[in-house]
This record gives structure tokens, sequence and C-alpha cells, in this order.
């Protein structure tokens, strides 16, 4: 049971990372280390094992996000990612559909108080 | 890490993703791990399980992003016949082997190599398979025996190979 646990949360994670990706994008552009970290820092490390980087790309090529080359400090130029309008209003709707999703979810799961002996 | 860039240049290369695409992700990528390195971060927090498959990791974001031209297939394709054409090979070797036996020990008929093989194998069943040409030759037995092994041990490994490639992989 523990494996089963282990493996749901990245599965869960997996459906809504495009969304945490472009809520992070949409508070300021932010490349992509950068998206790695803050996403750590909201618990949100594991992303099932795998990387961010397809998944952006998977964004730019749909058009969800723009990106600009800035000059680094000292360093190389970064590439930033910021949403576009399009990937606003995919945000705006995917967040619909997930506080939907967690709403009845909650209703189902909530309640349930489980014995384990 | 300089190796895992270089070997999704590589790869990137082989899809033909154009030259300053495949530049401007391999910047993207290394400005970030030198970043981790700086910060103390190890490069699994960054690539995943990705660190461990270079070419998987380049392929699949080159894919993503779109800027693979065609569809090339993958590099597995490629050599799926590989598998088919060991077993065929090995199992070659064992027929030779098999008919090596049966003329190295003949004369005492093919139950013979049976049972040198496995002594509680029934030998009446066997009666009958072979028929005699001519007087045994001891001197090939070795030979027969190793490429009988030989044979059979490559079958068995090369299935077991085959189908761990074909067991599905996590993302």
């Amino acid at each position: 049971m523990a494996v089963e646990g282990e493996r749901r949360r990245p599965q869960l994670l997996r459906g809504v990372l495009d969304l945490c990706l472009l809520a992070i994008m949409a508070e300021e552009p932010t490349y992509g280390y950068e998206l790695t970290k803050r996403l750590r820092d909201r618990g949100l490390s594991m992303v099932g094992g795998g990387s961010i980087y397809p998944l952006l790309g998977r964004l730019e090529r749909g058009g969800l996000v723009e990106t600009t080359r800035v000059a680094g400090e000292g360093g190389p130029p970064r590439k930033y990612y910021s949403p576009s309008a399009e990937g606003r209003r995919a945000l705006a709707g995917g967040v619909a559909e997930w506080r939907a999703t967690r709403d009845a979810v909650d209703a189902l799961l909530g309640p349930v108080e489980v014995e384990v002996s | 890490m300089d190796e895992f860039l270089d070997a999704c240049r590589r790869e990137w290369r082989r899809l033909g993703v154009p030259d300053p695409v495949a530049a401007e992700m391999a910047a993207e990528l290394d400005a970030d791990l030198d970043q981790a390195r700086e910060e103390g971060i190890a490069a699994e927090e960054i690539l995943g399980d990705g660190i461990f498959d270079p070419v998987g990791f380049a392929a699949s974001w080159a894919a993503e992003r779109g800027v693979v031209p065609g569809s090339p297939p993958p590099r597995r394709t490629g050599r799926r016949w590989l598998p088919l054409a060991a077993l065929a090979g090995f199992a070659v070797v064992t027929l030779v082997g098999v008919a090596l036996a049966v003329l190295a020990f003949h004369g005492a008929s093919v139950v013979a190599v049976a049972h040198a093989a496995s002594p509680g194998l029934p030998g009446r069943a066997l009666h009958g398979f072979t028929r005699h040409v001519g007087p045994p030759a001891p001197g090939l037995r070795p030979f027969a025996v190793t490429l009988l092994l030989v044979g059979l041990a490559g079958m068995a490994a090369t299935a077991v190979l085959w189908v761990r490639s074909r067991s599905p992989r996590l993302l």
C-alpha cells in the first residue's frame, strides 16, 4: 500500500503540473531552474521523477507561453517564460476545472474516516 | 554534466533539430545546471529520472517542443530485428551442435547424447530418431557439447534481454 501511495502523488501532480507552471509564471516571468525551485518550495519537488523541460516545450509549442532572452548578471542569458494571453485563459479554465474536481473529490473523500488496525 | 549535454546535443543532431534551436535548448539547460551546481542542488532535482537517460530526455524535450522535423523512427525501431536475429543465430548454433553431437556420439545412438546431458531422461522414447551412418567421432564431442551449450545459453539470454527491453518504462 505504501508503494501505491508513492505512485499516486506523482500521478496526481502530473495532471495539473502545466497549471502549476503557468501559475508560477503568472506571478512573474521565470526561467526553468527557478520554476523547479519554486515548485519545490511549495512542496511539489517530486514531479513524478520527471523534468519540467519537456512540459515547458509543450507549453511553448501550444502557444501558451511567451519566451524572452534576458542577459544574466555576469552569467549566460536566461530564457524567461511567461503565460501568453491564451496561456492565461487556459490557466483560468484549468483552475476552474481543478476546483470543481477538488470539491467533488473532497465531498467524497473528506468525510471518510477509516480505522486501520 | 558536460557528458550529459553532449549526449543531448548528439541526439538533437540525430533527430534533425535545427542547430539554432538545439543551441538554445543546450544553453538553457547548461545555465540552469550551472546555477544548480553553484547552489548545491543535485542535477537530479532538475532533470529527474532523465539524468540516467540523456537520449530519452533530449528526444522527449524536442518532441514536446515540436522541433523534430518529420517523424523519424525511434532509435530502437531500427534495431527491433536484432533480438530476433540473435535468437535465430543461436538457434542455428544449437542445431549445428545437435547435429554434431549426433555424429560424435553415433554408435551409441542419439539416446546417449540425451543421457550424457541428462542421465535421468527416459531413453526409450528417443530410440529410432537416428540411424547409423558411420563410426562415432569422439574428437568432435567437446566441440559439439560446447556449441550446444553456447547455443542454448545464448537463446536463453537473448530471450531474457528481449523481454526486459519490451517492459514499459516510467517517464
